[in-house]
């Protein structure tokens, strides 16, 4: 796991308000709290943590970890 | 009812339910993921047409069309089922097409539309219990756990309930976050 990964947990963490260092895929389909609100929440959270500014059409396609941590990536280089 | 009222949020607005807007009720209603959670609909676009010409003469009924702020339809939303002894009234009838960002802002508007423009006292939630992020959602935005009743074919609702004093606790910050969306649709 790299640090932006576990960066992205940590934060997952917060906003939904539970651990979910120990599940391997997080998805909005398997976590139950990642709802719309906590969505944009998250997205906030996230752009303040890396320094990114996401667009409207991305924040829509922030479904599970990988696409959040790509997407950061992307911004970063 | 047939109304006239509409509301801006961020980039999102709430307009009147129009006979036009039919075949995109019919669209949205059939497709079966975003339709999973509510009452089946007819997939005739007459049909529709049917049922808006009969909510247009119910009273006590206000069916709102999401869109954003340049005309694009992103769902449907409605206050509906209102008791005005009790001066309380139900609101859902809550779908958006795949992707939309609406969510936030359509609540938020329905609530200002409820308590501000309607007056009604208290605005309430039946949301199958199976439906987590629904219910997930409606606590995020404030809305207290009232308890659970059986609807029609056996299944668990979630009842949950948000009072004007509890809405305007919460508007601020929830206002803050519509806007924050608002502005990232005017990023490049």
């Amino acid at each position: 796991m790299n640090q932006v990964e576990q960066r992205v947990r940590d934060l997952m963490g917060i906003v939904f308000r539970r651990d979910v260092s120990e599940i391997e895929h997080v998805d909005r389909e398997n976590i139950s709290e990642w709802d719309s609100f906590k969505h944009v929440e998250l997205i906030f959270a996230i752009e303040d943590e890396f320094d990114v500014s996401f667009s409207q059409d991305i924040l829509g396609r922030l479904h599970n970890i990988d696409d959040i941590c790509a997407a950061i990536e992307s911004h970063r280089s | 009812m047939k109304h006239d009222i509409s509301l801006d949020a961020g980039s999102f607005r709430l307009r009147p339910l129009e006979l036009s807007d039919a075949e995109f009720i019919v669209q949205l209603r059939t497709d079966p993921i975003r339709s999973r959670f509510l009452h089946a609909t007819s997939p005739n676009i007459e049909d529709q047409i049917a049922w808006t010409k009969l909510y247009f003469d119910r009273p006590n009924d206000w069916y709102f069309i999401v869109e954003s702020c340049n005309g694009l339809p992103h769902g449907a939303i409605s206050i509906y089922n209102t008791d005005v002894v009790l001066g309380e009234a139900e609101w859902g009838r809550w779908i958006l097409r795949e992707g939309s960002l609406a969510a936030l802002a359509s609540a938020f508007m329905i609530y200002d539309i409820g308590f501000h423009i309607l007056e009604v006292r208290e605005l309430y939630t039946h949301t199958e219990t199976e439906n987590k992020k629904v219910v997930s959602f409606h606590a995020s935005m404030g809305s207290i756990m009232h308890g659970t009743l059986v609807g029609p074919h056996g299944e668990n609702w979630t009842e949950q309930r948000m009072t004007n004093l509890l809405w305007e606790k919460r508007r601020a910050e929830i206002k803050e976050k519509v806007e924050a969306i608002g502005r990232m649709a005017a990023r490049p």
